[in-house]
């Protein structure tokens, strides 16, 4: 299992368009992945379910990946939102 | 005016019931969420032409959101849990994720959970097979509904659509952007409206007036069937001769010009017979948008608008968010008067790289194509006005130093529209290129009348003597330097005042696209 805490840096946050494209890259992986912020766990492959942590601009996230495929995820993954979510 | 067609949304609480078989319940739901992505992709096709590439993406996230796989398992856990019926059980899921995404504290997300709902509704009308019985119209009709969504108004036949009326909704979402795009007569937020029009009901629907008539008699019916026919054919001509230049008998002339604020609107310029783009909004281009546009979204989008009109002069202001334009995804304290609060300029330098910078460039990128002047918002001082003409110098040096090829700056123009500057034309006529009387906002500063509220809004007609003034002492001072003064804003669009504004010699008049033909109608006529 791979844990790794993030920081959102989206003028937003995780909004309607980067929590779809951030479920969307997680959906393609076997492994399970979370998302863990202000004490609360959601499955990181569900939009709705990353919308309603709220995380703001600037907000850390803690990511979890369990899984066969963890080690690609976590890349995938860690990527993205160090990227900003540009593809 | 036409028959009524009242809508017939999902009935709610949606009733439990217990199931005999989860395994078939679990089967329903696969099969309403097929039905529900099929149906938003074929909506999502239906539009590609009326709705540009980016107001479709929300279909995209409406097709993910649709097939959530939190929503999918908890539904089904629900189910054989419980033992109960699908529609249930979605519905008590869907619930759910609405309400905590309701409590954040976040308008934008707020509005997401609206998308939400209107999803779930989707979703439950394939279940209960609801669909398209109910809510089609296969004779001309006016839609009345409590409220209506971008979907369902989407699905409807626009050639069968003659007008909507609601009882609840607000000016700013999508139904409305999207009623106005199809060009349909529409009226928001008539109170009780569905109770008191039924199905078959004759209404006449003035969007003009903002008034519904119930049952009108035969006599208003022969009245309203001449009227419109009489402004088919008045609209029909004014609008031909409004391609031409408008010219008064003894030859004057004044621009009369469009103010834009979507692709649309563009059309309808170009369509109306505008003389150019004498206001474009840019911040309306981008409101519903998700993120804020890069210099690449904000080069592309402007190049496609302009293509419209593209031998005119356009008028391009500068991103004016905050006060009643909030951008939702702006990191924002809130004030206690926006209006007078960190808006336009005073925003833009705040976020420079997210706001101005992309945007500049993409103006300056724009001027080798296109015959384009910058317009700056809420001006307040001569420093305001130095700081972001240096500013454009600056990304001009920049864009060159990269080695694109060499154009000199458009010219720089400023909103006339803080008292500030109205009062000294001395001060400002000889700083900038041009100059714009922001009728609007300088009438509500005037009279100390904050014009969104209803309450003191009657205060603002008052202000047009004081304003007239202030355009006066402009245009004089202005005419010593051979520079051009131009309105927007409500006076622009007041015949009152038409005749005294070319005789004046105010360069441009700037007003909604539709009522530009009238206008140029008017000016032919004057001496």
């Amino acid at each position: 299992m791979i844990v790794t805490t993030l920081t959102i840096k989206d003028e937003i946050g995780f909004h309607a368009r980067t929590a779809a494209l951030f479920a969307k890259s997680a959906a393609q992986f076997s492994a399970s992945i979370s998302v863990t912020f202000n004490n609360k766990k959601v499955n990181a492959k569900s939009t709705l379910s990353l919308m309603t942590l709220g995380v703001k601009s600037q907000d850390k996230i803690t990511l979890e990946i369990d899984g066969q495929d963890e080690n690609e995820a976590h890349s995938t993954l860690t990527e993205m939102i160090n990227s900003n979510f540009k593809s | 005016m036409g028959k009524a067609q009242l809508l017939d949304p999902v009935r709610l609480p949606i009733p439990k019931k217990k199931s005999a078989s989860p395994k078939d319940e679990i089967k329903k739901l696969s099969s309403a969420l097929k039905k529900a992505t099929k149906h938003n992709t074929q909506l999502k096709e239906n539009l590609s032409k009326s709705l540009p590439p980016d107001e479709l993406e929300i279909y995209e996230s409406y097709i993910e959101m649709i097939n959530d796989p939190e929503v999918v398992d908890q539904t089904i856990a629900y189910i054989e849990k419980e033992q109960c019926n699908v529609d249930f059980a979605y519905y008590q899921i869907q619930k759910g994720f609405i309400s905590s995404i309701e409590q954040l504290d976040d308008p934008y997300l707020k509005q997401r959970a609206e998308d939400l709902r209107m999803i779930t509704n989707g979703v439950l009308e394939c279940m209960l097979e609801k669909h398209s019985k109910n809510n089609s119209i296969d004779t001309p009709s006016i839609l009345i509904a409590d409220k209506i969504d971008p979907n369902q108004l989407a699905e409807l036949n626009p050639k069968l659509l003659l007008g909507l009326i609601t009882s609840k909704g607000g000016i700013t979402d999508h139904t409305t952007i999207i009623a106005k795009a199809l060009g349909i007569p529409f009226l928001i937020g008539v109170k009780n409206v569905t109770e008191k029009i039924t199905t078959g009901d004759l209404v006449i629907l003035d969007s003009e007036h903002q008034c519904v008539t119930l049952h009108p008699s035969s006599e208003l019916i022969e009245q309203t069937q001449l009227k419109i026919e009489q402004q088919k054919i008045n609209w029909d001509k004014e609008r031909e001769r409004a391609k031409e230049k408008a010219y008064t008998q003894s030859n004057k002339t004044i621009e009369v010009l469009a103010n834009v604020g979507s692709l649309q609107e563009a059309i309808d310029a170009s369509d109306c017979g505008a003389d150019g783009i004498g206001l474009l909004r840019t911040e309306l281009c981008f409101i519903e948008q998700a993120s804020l546009p890069n210099e690449k979204k904000h080069f592309e989008f402007y190049s496609e608008l302009l293509s419209n009109l593209p031998d005119k002069t356009h008028t391009l202001r500068l991103l004016d968010f905050g006060s009643d334009k909030q951008f939702p995804g702006l990191p924002s304290s809130p004030e206690e008067n926006p209006a007078m609060g960190n808006r336009a300029l005073r925003l833009g330098f705040m976020h420079y790289e997210l706001l101005l910078k992309p945007q500049i460039r993409a103006f300056l990128r724009l001027s080798s194509t296109f015959k384009i002047q910058i317009l700056c918002p809420m001006i307040t001082t001569l420093e305001d006005l130095d700081q972001i003409k240096k500013a454009i110098k600056l990304e001009n040096d920049t864009i060159h130093s990269t080695g694109k090829t060499k154009t000199p700056i458009p010219p720089i123009g400023i909103m006339v529209e803080v008292p500030n500057v109205a009062l000294h034309p001395e001060l400002f006529v000889p700083q900038a290129d041009f100059f714009s009387f922001g009728t609007n906002d300088l009438a509500q500063f005037i009279m100390a009348a904050d014009r969104t509220n209803a309450q003191v809004a009657h205060y603002l007609e008052s202000a047009n003597p004081s304003l007239v003034q202030c355009i006066t002492a402009y245009v004089n001072h202005a005419k010593e330097y051979h520079k051009k003064v131009s309105i927007c804003g409500e006076l622009a669009s007041n015949p009152d005042y038409l005749k005294h504004f070319i005789e004046l010699g105010v360069a441009s008049l700037s007003m909604p696209p539709r009522l530009i033909p009238k206008i140029k109608a008017q000016i032919t006529s004057f001496d």
